[in-house]
């Protein structure tokens, strides 16, 4: 049987390794989710996730609310981000990396004008995602960016089979008619 | 609920794979005779070729957790007993000399150093920089014409 959440909390505040583990793996997208929303750039998203995974790992004893350990740590995430946003301009840096990407794989990537016209559909996902209400918008990220199926999505927000249609539900209808907007009426597939 | 309602409602998950065996066959059940339903799944059939086309080349691989987990490891890792033998010798060296001085300075009365004297009311910033360049009080003008 799947342990619950706050067991695996509360052990791992007693310095259950394994414990703080099994977190990481429930956890990890969701917060990768989150930063990728912040960066717009996978690397630098990963980077923090490590980041922000230590910092919780060394002050995992401060937390009080122990069911409140999702929101606990992507408030830690959210601060990683600022922090690294003021070290260095996130999207210079993710342009850069960008360049250096396509020079490295050459052949293997799309041509540099569709790859130039992808790079700008994305960040035009992003901003309609950043727009989308906090209700939906990080199971979205996790479905779309991330590209996590509906188990994977529930298990990373600790969210019901149920809870999660309805999320989902109002939030792809919401995301469909965003998209109509930026790329006009849709194509059958 | 009406089917097409239940349908509807439940596309979405459809697509994302969280419906049972048993569902699927009742939704395409429907979709396969009503046309509103059907534009409906090939709306949502269209935004997910478009996001996959854009994205699946930066999403994160399915390494990411175990990535994760080993750089945790590495971090809470002790350090090896060389290098904590060479903090702790660091360590007993640095005290003896701080010991030392104190001791020096308790017996004579006295700094074990010797502090730079205020000289003619000049600027600190310039005795500063004489005391850093080794020079003495009267050579700020050569330093400065050079
Ligand atoms: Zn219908």
């Amino acid at each position: 049987m799947m342990e619950t959440e706050l067991t695996l909390v509360h052990r791992a505040q007693r310095g259950d390794h394994a414990a703080f583990e099994e977190l990481v793996r429930r956890t990890s997208r969701l917060v990768f989710a989150r930063l990728y929303l912040e960066t717009g750039d996978t690397h630098q998203a990963e980077d923090l996730l490590q980041d922000a995974l230590l910092i919780a790992f060394r002050t995992l004893g401060q937390l009080k609310e122990l069911d409140k350990f999702r929101s606990w740590l992507l408030r830690i995430a959210q601060n990683v981000a600022i922090d690294a946003g003021r070290r260095l301009s996130v999207h210079k840096r993710a342009l850069e990396r960008e360049t250096i990407k396509r020079q490295r794989h050459g052949d293997m990537t799309p041509g540099p004008d569709e790859e130039v016209e992808q790079e700008e559909l994305r960040q035009k996902v992003l901003v309609v995602l950043r727009s989308m209400p906090e209700e939906y918008r990080l199971a979205l990220t996790l479905h779309y960016l991330v590209g996590a199926d509906h188990e994977t999505i529930q298990m990373q927000m600790g969210l019901t089979n149920g809870a999660l249609r309805g999320l989902l539900h109002r939030g792809m209808n919401r995301m469909h008619a965003e998209m109509h907007k930026i790329l006009g009426e849709p194509v059958a597939c | 609920m009406s089917e097409h309602t239940w349908v509807q409602e439940n596309l979405n998950a459809y697509v994302t794979g969280g419906l049972s065996a048993q569902e699927r066959g009742r939704g395409e059940k429907h979709v396969a005779s009503c046309s509103e339903c059907t534009h409906e799944q090939a709306d949502i059939c269209e935004t997910e070729q478009l996001m996959e086309g854009i994205f699946a080349r930066v999403r994160p691989d399915a390494g990411l957790e175990d990535r994760a987990i080993h750089q945790l490891r590495q971090a809470r890792k002790p350090r090896p007993s060389w290098m904590r033998f060479v903090t702790a010798t660091a360590a007993v060296i640095v005290l003896g000399l701080i010991g030392g001085a104190v001791q020096m300075f308790a017996l004579d009365g006295a700094l074990p150093f010797q502090v730079a004297q205020v000289d003619g009311g000049r600027p600190m910033k310039w005795m500063a920089r004489e005391v850093i360049l080794g020079r003495s009080g009267s050579s700020r003008a050569v330093s400065r014409s050079r």
